[in-house]
């Protein structure tokens, strides 16, 4: 191709036999990667059907003598299935799959496989030690816990939660509260495993903790609907930080906190009023139902809406009563708002009765 | 003619499916597996009932409240014993189930043993 | 004469030029993209193991904008009230049908009307009634006056009940983990504003019910094209920016976003063709301007299917008007254009945008025209004229392949091996006229946008694949 000297059509040229080289590089690594794809389901179709059988016998309580040796093709299909198994099953199907698992060796795989780079082996590992409460992995696995990537050290704190509950509840729950970029629903899905041991930690860090730290915290003690002491709360009602008083006024349970509570129902900030709205329907008595009606003309439609509700939830308000208090109201807002609350209720009674029949 | 009870498993999951199918053929029961609802509907509809139904709550295309209704609309079908499996945090899932037409719940996960237990009581009293 | 040679060759040399940029550009992206892929594909193996719901995920608030969809509607609301998601709300919003939309709801349904409180928070047209379904609780419906699309997800959001909402469109055919996989990014980030969903073809695929049962090919060479379109252009393209936060479009089909931040920058627009684009550009604009620290990112798995149209009129009418939708988009929001707190999608976005997306079909078709007039006239030589044809088709092609690449890499969702040689060929061919015949589209969307000529929709006709 002469080109006449003209540089740029020299240059146009040679990128696109760079592209059409670039291309064909291109379709040959799809082939690679599809035929290794072919390959690694064949695989993963031979192990199971090899140790399946196998599994299946140990579940129901009928653990073969001889076991065959595991392939290293074979394992991490073969552990993908025990980790599989194991969250679907308990008791002495888990144990059995944690003897298999002992006889195999597959506890020393799973502690090397947790220092190896790749995540989808640190993953597995991970589960599998927890399920196996492999006590000697427990450092390992608070190094992961500590990493950035939130997947893999959600997965470490798991496996720490299910190997030593107490433990990990004196470490999880100054981390928890600390890390607020970690969702609430992570959090607390393994606080809830750890079981009673956070209840006694959070209880006691509560008082010295500092004041950024508290609605988090008290959060987090809503989630795993823990009983805090009055006492303990009625410091957080009065602060001045609406975050801090929000999160308090969500877990108020006890009618010794009712002025604390009424004192906030005037608040600027609408998202403590609503909360107010809400906890003096859980805890108010027969004084407190003309302060709920006093919100239902609320200029926020959330607290009408939820001052509404608790009056509705009141046990001693009965349809009669609230139909009368809905007759005498002169707010067009606070009608509407009552209007819509009662035909709620009247549609989830009408639910309910049509599942019963 | 030796009476094998018959049971019909629907479940999704093909792990558990496996499971499932293993202790119950190991038992000596004749097991019939389906994958989904679409699929288990259509059972319920063409097929004679079965000695007991294994169903799990989370299925695809139609949920297993609506089959265990469709079971009950079913005449042959009427007094089959239901046995659905429930997710463990879904606490209305098992009131929903009893209240649905089922006659027992287990949670998952779940004890083998346990499983096999509950079933051979609904076995016992339908032979 | 040598004036006119140094313009043809310097009319050459930019077209050249411009053809390059504009595929290595997208290559980039791609390349961009590959991180995300590789971290996805590992996480693969934990999506399998049965999942436990701690119960605390954000309940979200699905709306539905429906207009004259009475032969699929059913069928689509009841396959998304199986969606597996601890607790969410699901509301159709009927934007004055004048078919059977409502009709069929009410029956399907069991709708019974509800004093409800309405919120108006964003301006719309007016309600005429709110409906709650007897059969399921999480269902309601607002049947209102005709507004738009833009208009309905509004009243949807004056009357959703939870912090996060979905806009899904009426025809979207969703899995049963759409939703949980399409808010995994709120969770693992507060700052979170909006996620949008891979949009794939389900043309060729089996239907049943709602859901896609089978993943298929399509037979239909508009539909196949599309496919590899598809992948070329919208799926990891869109990987690439959100990879840097400088994502611009998240599709009306499937998208999540933080409730309160959509209602503080004034909701949807309503009178806008692309009021989807619209909107996420401007939570750009506004939340940089008001240096609110926050995120959009992009959601890679295949989580909404849709039926792609399969005949030329349709098709030209829909890019058509996705083309006056970019400009009307970005016409909207010049002021995220260079801005001082810009960012990635002030300082590099919204200029490729305008670049490669608004002004580059002009180019593009002047390109060509230019080209082969040059030739044909003899102002250009034979060989510039193939090295160009050269160049262009053949940088098409390789940013065809690599968006096959990175599907096989990451999902490979057609299985046999025929599919994947099939799309091989569609790879060469897409290039040899479908992309430059999408091109000319844009050009004249682009050319009726700056005219403001009124178009039409265009009803696309519909195979009722829903109706099973």
């Amino acid at each position: 191709m002469n080109f006449g000297g003209d540089p740029i059509l020299a240059a146009a040229f040679w990128t696109g036999i760079a592209a059409l080289l670039l291309t064909l590089l291109l379709g040959l690594e799809i082939l690679r990667l599809r035929i290794s794809l072919r390959a690694r389901q064949r695989r993963e179709t031979r192990t199971l059907a090899r140790w399946r059988p196998i599994l299946n016998a140990a579940i129901v309580g009928d653990t073969p003598h001889e076991l065959p040796r595991l392939a290293a093709s074979e394992r991490l299909h073969f552990i993908k299935l025990w980790v599989h198994l194991q969250a679907s099953l308990r008791g002495e199907a888990g144990a059995a799959l944690n003897d298999i698992a002992g006889r195999l060796g597959l506890h020393l795989e799973a502690r090397a496989m947790l220092g190896r780079r790749a995540r989808t082996e640190r993953l597995l590992a991970a589960l599998m030690l927890g399920h196996l409460g492999d006590r000697q992995a427990w450092p390992q696995l608070l190094r992961l816990a500590g990493m950035d990537d939130p997947t893999l050290s959600l997965t470490a704190l798991w496996a720490l939660v299910r190997i030593d509950p107490q433990a990990a509840a004196e470490y999880l729950t100054p981390l928890f509260i600390e890390r607020e970029d970690w969702a609430m629903s992570h959090v607390a899905g393994i606080l809830q495993q750890a079981g009673t041991p956070v209840v006694a930690v959070l209880a006691g860090m509560l008082p010295r903790l500092r004041a950024e730290r508290l609605p988090r915290a008290l959060r987090i003690a809503e989630a795993l609907r823990v009983e805090l002491p009055a006492e303990s709360l009625r410091a957080a009602l009065a602060s001045g930080d609406v975050a801090v008083v929000t999160a308090a006024l969500r877990i108020v349970n006890t009618p010794l906190l009712q002025d604390a509570v009424r004192a906030r129902l005037g608040d600027e900030d609408w998202q403590v009023r609503v909360q107010a709205a809400k906890a003096l329907g859980r805890i108010g008595d027969r004084s407190d139902v003309d302060r709920l009606v006093a919100l239902l003309a609320d200029r926020e439609w959330w607290v009408r809406y939820r001052a509404a509700q608790a009056l509705v939830d009141l046990p001693w308000l009965k349809r009669p009563d609230l139909a009368a208090l809905h007759a005498r109201l002169e707010d067009r807002y606070a009608a509407d708002m009552l209007a819509q609350v009662l035909a709620e209720q009247d549609a989830a009674t009408a639910n309910a009765e049509m599942e019963t029949a | 003619m030796s009476a094998q009870p018959t049971v019909l498993v629907v479940e999704d999951d093909v792990h558990i499916a496996h499971v499932l199918t293993f202790m119950l053929e190991r038992q000596g029961y004749q097991v019939t597996h389906v994958a989904d609802g679409r699929a288990a509907s259509a059972h319920v509809i063409g097929s004679p009932a079965p000695d007991l139904v294994l169903l799990d709550v989370m299925l695809p295309y139609v949920d297993g409240f609506e089959i265990v209704g469709l079971i009950r609309a079913q005449d042959s079908w009427k007094d089959t014993p239901v046995i659905m499996l429930t997710a463990k945090n879904t606490e209305r899932d098992t009131v929903r189930a009893l209240d649905a037409g089922a006659n027992d719940f287990i949670i998952k996960p779940f004890q083998p043993q346990e499983l096999l237990a509950r079933l051979r009581r609904f076995l016992k009293t339908a032979a | 004469m040598n004036s006119h040679h140094l313009l043809l060759d310097f009319v050459t040399w930019f077209v050249l030029c411009y053809f390059i940029l504009l595929n290595g550009g997208y290559l980039l992206l791609n390349l961009l993209s590959l991180r995300t892929l590789h971290r996805k594909g590992q996480e693969e193996m934990l999506d399998d193991l049965p999942r436990a719901y701690s119960g605390l995920e954000p309940p979200v608030s699905i709306l539905v904008p429906a207009y004259n969809e009475e032969a699929s509607i059913a069928a689509s609301v009841r396959s998304m009230l199986q969606l597996t998601y601890s607790e969410y709300e699901l509301v159709v919003v009927n934007d004055g049908s004048k078919d059977g939309t409502l009709d069929v709801l009410k029956r399907e349904f069991g709708l019974l009307p509800f004093p409800e409180a309405y919120r108006r928070q964003i301006p719309t047209k007016d309600i005429k009634a709110i409906y709650r379904s007897t059969k399921f609780p999480n269902l309601r419906v607002i049947d209102k006056f005709n507004g738009g699309k833009a208009d309905s997800l509004n009243a949807g959001i004056n009357a959703s009940r939870y912090p996060l909402f979905c806009g899904v469109d009426a025809d979207s055919i969703l899995q049963r983990d759409s939703l949980e996989r399409v808010t995994q990014p709120f969770l693992r980030d507060p700052t979170m504003v909006a996620t949008g969903g891979t949009i794939r073809i389900a043309n060729g695929c089996e239907v049943a019910g709602g859901f896609l049962t089978r993943v298929g090919l399509p037979r239909n060479p508009w539909a196949l094209f599309q496919v590899v379109e598809y992948l070329r252009a919208f799926l990891f393209g869109r990987l690439g920016w959100s990879a840097v936060n400088g994502m611009l479009i998240i599709s009306g089909a499937f998208g999540v976003f933080r409730k309160d931040a959509v209602v503080s920058v004034g909701g949807y627009r309503s009178n806008t063709i692309g009021e989807d684009m619209e909107l996420i550009v401007r939570l750009h604009r506004l939340l940089r301007e008001r240096r609110q620290p926050y995120r959009i990112e992009f959601v890679p798995d295949p989580v909404c299917w849709t039926e792609a149209p399969e005949d030329l009129a349709t098709l030209k009418n829909q890019r058509i008007r996705w083309q006056r939708g970019l400009a009307e988009s970005l016409n909207a929001n010049w002021g995220l254009f260079f801005s001082r707190n810009g960012g990635v999608p002030g300082w590099l976005a919204f200029p490729f945008m305008l670049l490669f997306e608004w002004l580059g079909p002009l180019v593009e078709v002047g390109g060509y025209l230019f080209m082969i007039v040059s030739f044909l006239t003899g102002a250009i030589s034979w060989q510039a004229f193939s090295t160009f044809m050269f160049v262009a088709i053949g940088l098409g092609v390789l940013l065809s392949a690599s968006g096959l690449l990175l599907e096989e890499m990451s999902f490979h969702i057609y299985p046999r091996g025929k599919q994947l040689l099939a799309l091989g060929v569609v790879v060469l061919l897409e290039n040899l006229g479908y992309r430059q015949l999408n091109t000319w589209w844009r050009l004249i969307g682009l050319f009726r946008w700056a005219t403001q000529k009124e178009a039409s929709w265009g009803a696309m006709k519909r195979k009722g694949s829903l109706g099973a």
